[in-house]
């Protein structure tokens, strides 16, 4: 019956996501990484600039809360596309579904650890 | 690998893939980002893990960012971000659909400039609201 119907893609909802990141990697990922990962932990940043008060204000904020979700699931959503993708290319078998269950699956997982984080928070 | 074979379907051989052409290399480098990435996303994550968890918590979470090997390899994610962010907004203008002024098209250089400007902005943005705080 639907022998010669096209099969609808998952691509472009899943492009969306990975481009969405990917533009938020890009826009924001070097300054994340320079005040998180160096800056913080080596003093620069400042005496108290990421005290847990501190940072419970920034982040429990309505507007905090927002913005880390997307920003952390969106990241994952961008790496696992490519990293998906890039499975191709090592010569993976990437048209199994269960490739692309389990990157996606685990870019979903991500995002509702990261809801799920923020709501207790 | 019977199922390689037998399936029909064509799959990317890795042999000698080290004399492959540059622009190959440098595809999979930017691809490869998405490795660091991830890893950075995970290091997020286990942030806020420990906000939830509390004060000690979170006090471990910072000790940990600051042993030396964690401060190598948040070097080497920064650098792999910066390679994710250039070639990110170098392919922009190929990416999005065409910009025009009146009838005059929007230049590929000033899409990737604008890129550029937002990401100077927002880094800037980034750094003056964490930091600081002020005991």
């Amino acid at each position: 019956m639907s022998a010669h119907r096209p099969r609808r893609s998952h691509e472009p909802v899943v492009w969306l996501l990975f481009a969405a990141g990917g533009m938020i990697a890009a826009m924001l990922l070097p300054a994340l990484i320079v005040v998180i990962g160096l800056a913080g932990p080596t003093g620069l940043l400042g005496e108290g600039s990421l005290d847990y008060e501190r940072v419970l204000g920034l982040v429990g904020h309505p507007i905090g809360r927002l913005t880390v979700l997307a920003v952390v699931s969106l990241l994952f959503w961008h790496a696992m596309h490519r990293i998906f993708h890039g499975l191709h290319d090592l010569g993976v078998s990437t048209h199994l579904d269960r490739y692309r269950i389990l990157s996606y699956g685990c870019a979903l997982l991500a995002t509702v650890v990261t809801a799920g984080l923020l709501v207790v928070l | 690998m019977s199922l390689r074979q037998q399936d029909g379907r064509y799959h990317r051989p890795m042999g000698r893939w080290y004399l492959r052409p540059a622009y190959l290399f440098r595809y999979t480098l930017r691809e490869l980002t998405a490795v660091f990435v991830l890893v950075f996303a995970l290091i997020l994550l286990a942030g806020l893990a420990a906000l939830v968890a509390g004060p000690e918590a979170w006090a471990g979470f910072l000790g940990l960012l600051s042993h030396p090997l964690m401060i190598g390899l948040s070097a080497v994610l920064l650098l792999a971000a910066l390679y994710n962010s250039i070639t990110w907004f170098l392919v922009a203008p190929k990416a999005m659909p065409a910009i025009f002024i009146g009838t005059r098209p929007v230049s590929d250089r000033v899409i990737v400039v604008v890129h550029l400007v937002v990401f100077a902005i927002l880094s800037v943005l980034i750094v003056a609201l964490l930091a600081g705080g002020g005991a």
